[in-house]
């Protein structure tokens, strides 16, 4: 008795007489329900909700307003701000993360003695918990106690400590030098491992062929990284923009929205100011942003699986 | 075209001065313009390292590397003109086979256009047939065909080396002797000096001007592969060249009259003094003979008076024509390689005989070459083929 027979009598007949084409997903069952209580339901309940006012203090009231979310994010000054905060976040903040990321990888593969040590050992920023590494930042960066203002100052660059956090023109750089500071030691891994990934005769072949160190880096190296660097900045700019805890730790958003990155803003207005409505509008908008890079993330991905 | 020139060159990895590694040990070499040389031994001989202290990818110790009597110790790698075909090919997997080909003409300082690099390229993929591969990448081609386009990296810039790094290691054993054979026939056709490292003393036989066998980066033999396997420096060379592994047994030696006596424990024979060239310093001796020497009959019948025993089959193993021959002698273990169609099987009682002339004697003590394997005309009786007549 085959297998498939033994399966036939087990069930009975009831399964058998699902038609072929249904019954071969039935084992994907599961998974799909999984997916669609946990992901898919929400996804349509935020964009259903961004087209009411809606209050958190009274969720079953809602009146529908169509596309005013929308056009309150297109129309309101905040917002707009709080849109370029987010724009010059995820710009500074991945490739400044990439740079010093591929130096420090750089450094681990050619200069570290202990590699799995070293890397280990910075790699520590990353698996900090979030909330622990954001609250030294925001000691360092503190007003009156801060190092950094000590540094400052000791290095003769302000006469005195300045507000930093409080400061609507600064604010948002300490929690962007915070994220830089959590996300460069995964680049670096990242460049790290590409590194070592490339065959050392390489190097050597192109030497034998009479190309310089530049030639190398340029010709061999760069092009044998160039996924991997691409799948490194694809994650660089989705984790920048996803961010909360850093800028919640540190400034709250604040002072005013002079912080406040896309997250940061949707927390403050559902939760905050209880504008369901509104929150789930720029929630959407977020969504569909980073719906954006994975596409790019997963394209590329399959490009380096394909690649050798 | 290059006169290659080793003098003296050490390599030790780590501090010479407390634990360093001497991987190649004061070698003197010689490579005529135009000549293949072949480094040949086991695993961690320091050929390699003497192959890419050559190339410029290691720098001795100590020592001088010379091309056509210049030292090149501190020119980069580079800078050397010097061209290399590495065990696994090396090709750049992101690069078009095209562009394999041209990077190293690109990176010369010459004047070639890109349609003169063109031309070339094309030229040579012609030469190695791989023009139909111009546009695949490293991934999409057979093993073979990697092997071509990194020999056409190679030969594309006219080099004044060629440097082999176990280059068929990677292949499968049909492709390595083709493959073997156009690398042969490629070194001879433009002439390059060329160093080719093995650790396969077959594909060194076949293919070498001149071997050079390493073992602890020592030299032991630079010769002809004529020379390194009838007159063998030492016995590790004995054992290292020639396939099957030369028997060797124990004895003592003394004179008797016009000739040298050679007792064994199972046997004693006379080997005419004409037939030695060197003065014997001591008594004891290592008694050896290659399988190929050994045929069947009875010496004395047929004039030669070497050691003849006998031997009963134990194992065979078939090779087309010819079998090799385990078996157990009144001396031990004995193999001996069996010409035509035998027709033997396990258990079978053979009569061997080796004539005088091909009976190597070594120190016991030094290990050193006492008498090699003459060749025929130096024997007053022609001795017979390799094999056996039956």
């Amino acid at each position: 008795m085959s297998y498939a027979d033994q399966t036939r009598s087990a069930y009975g007949n009831v399964i058998d007489r699902i038609p072929e084409s249904i019954r071969v997903y039935l084992p994907i069952v599961p998974v799909m329900v999984l997916v669609g209580v946990f992901i898919l339901y929400p996804i349509a309940q935020a964009v259903y909700s961004s087209f009411f006012s809606k209050s958190l203090l009274s969720p079953d009231e809602g009146e529908f307003v169509g596309l005013a979310n929308y056009q309150e994010i297109w129309t309101n000054p905040d917002l707009h701000q709080v849109l370029w905060n987010t724009f010059v976040w995820v710009s500074v903040g991945s490739i400044a993360a990439i740079g010093f990321g591929f130096v420090l990888g750089w450094l681990l593969y050619e200069k570290f003695p202990y590699t799995s040590v070293a890397s280990a050992i910075v790699l520590i920023p990353w698996v900090l918990p979030r909330v622990v590494g954001a609250s030294i930042w925001q000691f360092m960066f503190g007003g009156d106690q801060g190092i950094i203002n000590e540094l400052l100052v000791q290095l003769g660059i302000v006469d005195d400590y300045i507000v930093m956090l409080g400061s609507g023109e600064l604010s948002l750089w300490p929690p962007i030098i915070g994220m830089i500071w959590r996300l460069a030691p995964l680049f670096a891994l990242l460049t790290l491992t590409s590194l070592q990934g490339i065959d050392e005769h390489l190097y050597e072949a192109a030497r034998m062929d009479g190309a310089t160190p530049w030639e190398r880096f340029r010709y061999i190296t760069l092009p044998m990284m160039r996924y991997n660097l691409a799948i490194g900045f694809l994650l660089m700019l989705i984790y920048n923009i996803r961010n909360f805890s850093m800028v919640w730790v540190m400034t709250e958003g604040g002072p005013g929205v002079s912080s406040s990155t896309l997250p940061v803003m949707i927390y403050r207005t559902a939760f905050v100011d209880f504008n369901v409505g509104l929150a789930s509008a720029l929630s959407v908008l977020l969504f569909v942003v980073l719906l954006v890079f994975s596409y790019y993330y997963i394209k590329v991905y399959d490009k380096l699986q394909g690649e050798f | 075209m290059t006169h290659l020139e080793l003098d003296g060159v050490t390599k030790v990895f780590g501090d010479p001065e407390k634990d360093g590694v001497v991987a190649v040990d004061d070698l003197h070499i010689d490579v005529p313009d135009g000549d293949f040389l072949v480094l040949l031994g086991p695993s961690g001989c320091g050929k390699t390292t003497t192959l890419r202290m050559i190339g410029g990818l290691e720098e001795p110790t100590a020592g001088e590397v010379q091309f056509d009597g210049t030292v090149v110790n501190d020119v980069k790698a580079r800078n050397r003109d010097v061209a290399m075909v590495f065990q696994d090919f090396a090709l750049y997997p992101h690069m078009t086979v095209r562009e394999n080909l041209g990077f190293g003409l690109k990176r010369e300082n010459n004047d070639m256009t890109d349609g003169e690099i063109e031309d070339r390229v094309t030229e040579v993929a012609e030469m190695l047939e791989i023009e139909e591969l111009l546009n695949n990448k490293p991934g999409q081609l057979s093993g073979g065909q990697q092997q071509r386009v990194a020999l056409g990296r190679a030969i594309i810039r006219e080099p004044r080396l060629f440097l082999f790094d176990e280059p068929l290691a990677n292949l499968d054993a049909q492709l390595r002797k083709t493959m073997r054979t156009e690398i042969d026939e490629l070194q001879s056709d433009v002439g390059i000096t060329s160093a080719y490292v093995t650790h396969n003393q077959e594909e060194a036989m076949t293919i070498a001007d001149k071997i050079a066998i390493l073992n602890h980066g020592q030299l032991q033999q630079l010769g002809t592969p004529d020379a390194v396997f009838n007159e063998p420096a030492n016995l590790f060379v004995a054992q290292f060249v020639g396939s099957p592994n030369m028997n060797l047994f124990d004895g003592t030696v003394g004179e008797r009259g016009d000739a040298y006596r050679v007792e064994m424990d199972a046997a004693s024979f006379d080997i005419p003094k004409r037939l030695v060239d060197t003065e014997f310093a001591t008594t004891d001796v290592l008694v050896g003979f290659r399988p190929q020497d050994i045929f069947q009959g009875r010496g004395k019948k047929r004039g030669a008076s070497g050691p003849s025993f006998d031997a009963e089959v134990r194992v065979i193993e078939p090779v087309g024509t010819e079998a090799v021959v385990h078996g157990d002698s009144n001396f031990g273990d004995i193999t001996a390689k069996i010409g035509g169609f035998h027709g033997l099987t396990a258990g079978d009682e053979l009569s061997l005989a080796i004539a005088p002339e091909h009976v190597y004697l070594f120190d016991a003590r030094t290990e050193a070459l006492l008498k090699g394997r003459l060749i025929a005309e130096r024997a007053d009786t022609q001795p017979p083929a390799d094999g056996v007549e039956v």
